[in-house]
């Protein structure tokens, strides 16, 4: 009950945020489908993969982009943004409006506490973006819209992106919890996830991806028990 | 039952090199009030801060409820009370959904008609946001919030502060209301004196982050005495008294500040600096703080003319 | 063991880890920008000196002419040096001429190169990346988890304004997979051939390149691909895939075509295939240079070393380069290398050969013809690389622990490290670091690291918690330099006071002194405060 009360306060905090960031994806998103499915015809243009008889084909005129290609600017900036700004609402924002000491005079332990704020930003952040995702995917893949699928890879891919925004949050988080001043360690959190979304996004094996992500994500989430245990308010 | 509700024991905090409380030795016995009162920056958040357990102390420890602060279990905090400085609370909220949030963490606890009470006695709408409160209605919400779940022990920081003299009376109602309750203690420190006197019985006073004065307010108003004593001649140039905070020389008078000073004390000493006549002066708490709290060598911000 | 303390011992260390890390990237850059501006200064001053250099003699001038004509070759084995004329900077001086010398240095023809009067034989060249050849780095380029999504390699099966299929590569299941227009899956082109079930595929391998080029008959591509151990021909149209060569014993390293591919006379790349066999040469890794030839189908093994071969309709040759030197080894991973090959070989004249060989039908090879020259010692022809200098002064602020880690994982590991990094893998990118910037001047280097733990010492002694953290401190200084010295003083501020009983600085740390384990001092009570308590 407590937990659930916990949730749903902070929950109820993401909630405009999360709102914004799925309309406007989704806006986007949709206006970018919809404008290739109906440019094109039918539907894909692979005219650069032909060539004239008896000549060498440039090979990377044999590379092409899903139709939700352009999308992917829009999610990573989205789910980057929306994991800025829930982290910071959730652990920025209290630090000025000094609300932390009405939190955490709670009959609970600090550790619910932060659970309760992780479970709640992490959660809004994933049913935001994840499921815009989720949605614009599945209309991609009707056949209705675009003659051929886009590849499964490309749904992995954006939730890889997803995830990105999750460790923004986390490193957003640690950084608002720090209590060094901003021009020493303050932003070595968001600097952190940053250098792990950078790492992340240099990365081609979807295994070696997962394994950096877990290992930034491993990393802050330790550090935001220690600090949140451990910290003045 | 424990009779001793919170305790500190060489209580110590610095920032840098600083102590901001230090050595802060007390033990505050249950179904009081005490008044907790200091200047500006003497270290009353910080020790409040420091006895929740939301600051780490450098040295020594506080219970609160035979708890260690540093170890807080929840089952304890809901049986404390806390009102922070400021009355911060979820702008975003409204009333009743502050309300709901709050009885989340005290099922049993929650008074449900004490609180109905307290909001109907403050006209207080529970559809109106947090951030359209005034000061004062934000302070009655977070003394309804603090007292609905019967709390044994109740820690205030500056609750009056920024309020009104006729919101501060009800506030003021509000507390002797549960003090009334048996077993109930309240600890709050303030700048108003004048409340403090009103509804304390115990003071304690701290001063850049030292202890000062921790005992009953009786015992601390009857310590602190000032004397006009009045001279047929010259006044003398020095007085050289044990326990003396202040001097005033005007002409023809003498008014002495005294700590510790009984009333044999201070017939023998106008005998002995040849006052004609003396007179003890009533002071409110205010007058005793400042002067008790005024530094040795302090040259006060407006020097009137002696007379 | 409740979850905070847990987490204590992990978020500890997670700390350190992750502030070294992010100070170790920012100490890194700013070594890397200092390292350019030094290098582009040091260019610039040697460019400035240069010009005021003396014209060059004709002796000189002659051997220049030689080390920058290319050298070609006749049917028969006749050599001829082809030069294209230059300005004393090394510019092409336009219009563009050649003039062709014969081995002996006469001149025998001068003008412009569509019109010269000879027709060498030309050799198989490896596809050229990024418009002929799809390499690795471009796949996983193309599999980046960057914002712009995953792009496939697609080969499309119709007319230009009509596709009627889709032929899509699978990374993971290295095959290609067919889709019609309406969406249905046609089936599979693997290694296998076309199969219509994903049970018969057979993984094509880890791809290595592919090239294409639509053949005369259709406008749709045919893929040549390249794994570890194979290569496949890879028709689409008729859904077929031909192998071509399988390596039994060693990976492929490279490949090389001539006149493989069937392009219309006039296109770019083409060559004559009246005057040559399509060949195709696979170099394995153990030095063999594979030659699979068309019309008539043939296959040959040569063996090392490195050659370039042609077929032509009549013949089968090899060309050889040699050199009486090693080598110049890379200075960003080897300066110590670079400096022994500096001092044998750089500055000394070195022998150089090219022969051309016939090929017999058995692989053996028949010497039709060897020119030699002498490569005069560089002198002021040689250009001053100022990398050195620049990076010896701007590594005296790096870890000595590259250097340990250098020395303990061995050349090749940096070697494989090099290599995978040249490949585009941005993860051995990031790994070179050690290897780029490790102290070339020790002395200086532990010089400064240990005056950086002189002042951990001086600084952290008061404040210290406990012995073994503190050693800890101070080794890693020691070890991490610049970066270990601001991540202690990130990560370690604690204010000191003067202790009262023993008078030396404490920290604040602990409540007890550090020195003489008094407590805090306790504040003096006033005077009033003792006669205030007596009377309460």
């Amino acid at each position: 009950m407590k937990f659930a009360a916990l949730f749903g306060k902070e929950f109820r905090e993401c909630l405009p945020w999360m709102l914004l960031a799925a309309i406007v994806l989704l806006a986007f998103g949709s206006f970018f489908l919809r404008a290739q499915a109906y440019d094109m015809n039918p539907n894909r243009d692979w005219s650069r993969g032909y060539n004239p008889p008896g000549t060498a084909v440039e090979a990377y005129r044999l590379t092409f982009n899903s139709p939700l290609a352009m999308l992917g600017p829009w999610l990573f900036c989205c789910s980057i943004g929306l994991g800025l700004i829930l982290g910071a609402r959730q652990f920025w924002i209290p630090n000025f409006t000094r609300t932390w000491p009405f939190l955490l005079h709670r009959s609970a332990r600090r550790t619910t506490i932060l659970t309760a704020k992780l479970t709640a930003g992490s959660t809004a952040l994933v049913l935001a973006i994840g499921g815009v995702w989720v949605s614009l995917y599945w209309y991609a893949c009707q056949l209705e819209v675009f003659t051929v699928p886009p590849p499964a890879r490309v749904f992995i891919h954006g939730w890889i992106l997803v995830i990105m925004g999750l460790l923004t949050y986390l490193g957003t988080a640690l950084s608002g919890l720090s209590e060094a001043r901003w021009y020493t360690t303050k932003i070595f959190g968001i600097a952190f996830a940053v250098i792990i979304v950078g790492v992340t996004t240099g990365e081609w094996s979807l295994a070696r991806a997962l394994a950096v992500i877990a290992f930034g994500a491993a990393l802050l989430l330790s550090q935001l028990f220690d600090t949140f245990a451990t910290r003045e308010f | 039952m424990n009779d001793t509700v919170l305790q500190t024991r060489g209580l110590t905090k610095y920032y840098d090199s600083t102590p901001a409380v230090d050595h802060l030795d007390l033990e505050i016995p249950r179904g009081c009030i005490c008044g907790f009162v200091g200047r500006n920056g003497a270290g009353k958040t910080t020790a409040i801060k420091l006895m929740l357990g939301l600051l780490e102390p450098t040295a020594g420890s506080a219970s609160l409820l035979g708890c260690d602060s540093s170890a807080l279990t929840p089952a304890i905090r809901q049986r404390i009370g806390y009102v922070a400085e400021g009355h911060r609370l979820f702008r975003w909220m409204t009333i009743g959904a502050l309300e709901k949030f709050q009885r989340a963490f005290f099922p049993k606890q929650w008074d449900d008609k004490l609180f109905r009470e307290m909001i109907e006695y403050f006209d207080l709408p529970k559809k109106k946001k947090i951030k359209h409160l005034s000061n004062g209605q934000r302070a009655q919400v977070s003394l309804a919030l603090a007292l609905a779940p019967n709390p044994e022990l109740l820690i205030m920081d500056d609750p009056t502060l920024g309020l009104d003299a006729a919101i501060r009376r009800q506030f003021l109602e509000g507390m002797i209301e549960l003090i009334m309750r048996q077993g109930r203690t309240i600890l709050f420190s303030s700048h108003i004196l004048g409340d403090v006197e009103r509804v304390s019985d115990r003071i304690i006073v701290i001063d850049k982050g030292v202890l000062r004065a921790n005992c009953s307010l009786e015992q601390f108003q009857r310590a602190i005495r000032k004397v006009v004593l009045s001279f047929s001649g010259d006044v003398p140039g020095q007085v050289d008294i044990e326990g003396l905070l202040h001097c005033k020389r005007g002409d023809k008078q003498l008014e002495l500040t005294l700590v510790g000073a009984d009333d044999e004390k201070v017939a023998a000493l106008a005998k002995s600096i040849r006052a004609e006549t003396y007179n003890v002066v009533t002071m409110n708490l205010e007058d005793q703080f400042i002067e008790f709290t005024a530094p040795a060598n302090h040259k006060r911000l407006f020097q009137w003319e002696e007379r | 063991m409740e979850l905070k303390n847990a987490s204590k011992y992990i978020a500890g260390p997670g700390r350190v880890f992750m502030t070294v890390l992010i100070i170790l990237i920012a100490v890194t850059a700013v070594q890397a920008i200092a390292m350019e501006a030094i290098r582009m200064f040091a260019f610039t001053k040697h460019t400035t000196e240069r010009k005021s250099e003396p014209p060059r003699s004709d002796e000189e001038k002659r051997i220049q002419r030689i080390r920058q004509s290319s050298r070609q070759f006749l049917p028969d084995g006749t050599t001829h040096l082809i030069y294209e004329p230059r300005t004393e900077r090394g510019r092409i001086i336009e219009p563009r001429t050649e003039q062709i010398y014969d081995a002996n240095d006469h001149l025998l023809w001068e003008g412009p190169s569509d019109k010269k009067p000879y027709e060498y034989l030309s050799w198989a060249e490896e596809p050229r990346n990024y418009s002929e050849a799809f390499t690795p780095m471009q796949m996983r380029l193309t599999q980046t988890f960057a914002p712009l999504l995953a792009r496939t390699i697609e080969i499309p099966v119709g007319t230009i304004n009509n596709t009627e299929q889709i032929w899509r590569y699978r990374p993971g299941a290295e095959c290609f997979e067919g889709y019609a227009i309406d969406g249905q899956r046609i089936g599979y082109i693997s290694a296998a051939g076309f199969s219509d079930s994903k049970s018969k595929v057979k993984p094509l391998g880890a791809f290595r390149l592919f090239t294409a080029w639509c053949p005369q008959d259709s406008s749709i591509p045919t893929l040549l691909w390249q794994t570890n151990r194979h290569i496949y021909q890879i028709n689409f149209e008729k859904r077929q895939t031909k192998l071509l060569f399988e390596s039994a014993n060693s990976d492929i390293e490279t490949i090389t075509l001539h006149a493989w591919k069937d392009l219309k006379p006039g296109t770019k790349d083409y060559i004559d295939s009246k005057k040559y066999r399509p060949l195709l040469v696979c170099i394995t890794q153990d030095g063999v240079h594979h030659l699979i030839l068309r019309e008539p189908d043939q296959q040959l093994s040569l063996p090392g070393p490195r050659c370039s071969v042609t077929a032509t309709r009549q013949s089968i040759y090899a060309l050889r380069h040699g050199s009486g030197t090693v080598p110049v080894p890379s200075i960003a991973t080897s300066p110590e290398l670079y400096k022994e090959w500096v001092e044998q070989y750089r500055d000394k004249p070195r022998k150089m050969w090219t022969e051309l060989y016939k090929v017999s039908d058995d692989g053996g090879l028949e010497l039709l013809n060897r020119y030699d020259w002498v490569m005069p010692a560089p002198g002021r022809f040689m250009q001053v690389d100022p990398m050195l200098a620049a990076q010896r002064f701007v590594t005296h602020f790096s870890p000595p622990l590259y250097s340990l880690v250098f020395r303990l994982l061995g050349r090749e590991f940096w070697s494989n490290v090099h290599r995978s990094a040249n490949q585009g893998d941005f993860f051995y990118t990031m790994l070179q670091t050690p290897q780029y910037l490790r102290p070339l001047n020790g002395t200086v280097n532990w010089v400064l690291s240990a005056l950086m733990m002189g002042f951990v010492f001086w600084y952290g002694w008061p404040r210290r918690v406990s012995h073994a953290r503190f050693i800890f401190w101070v080794v890693f200084v020691g070890l991490l330099n610049v970066t270990g010295l601001l991540t202690y003083l990130a990560l370690n501020h604690t204010a000191v006071i003067k202790c009262p009983a023993c008078g030396r600085r404490r920290g604040l740390a602990q409540s007890d002194c550090i020195h003489c384990q008094a407590p805090l001092p306790a504040p003096k009570p006033r005077e009033l405060d003792l006669i205030f308590r007596s009377c309460c």
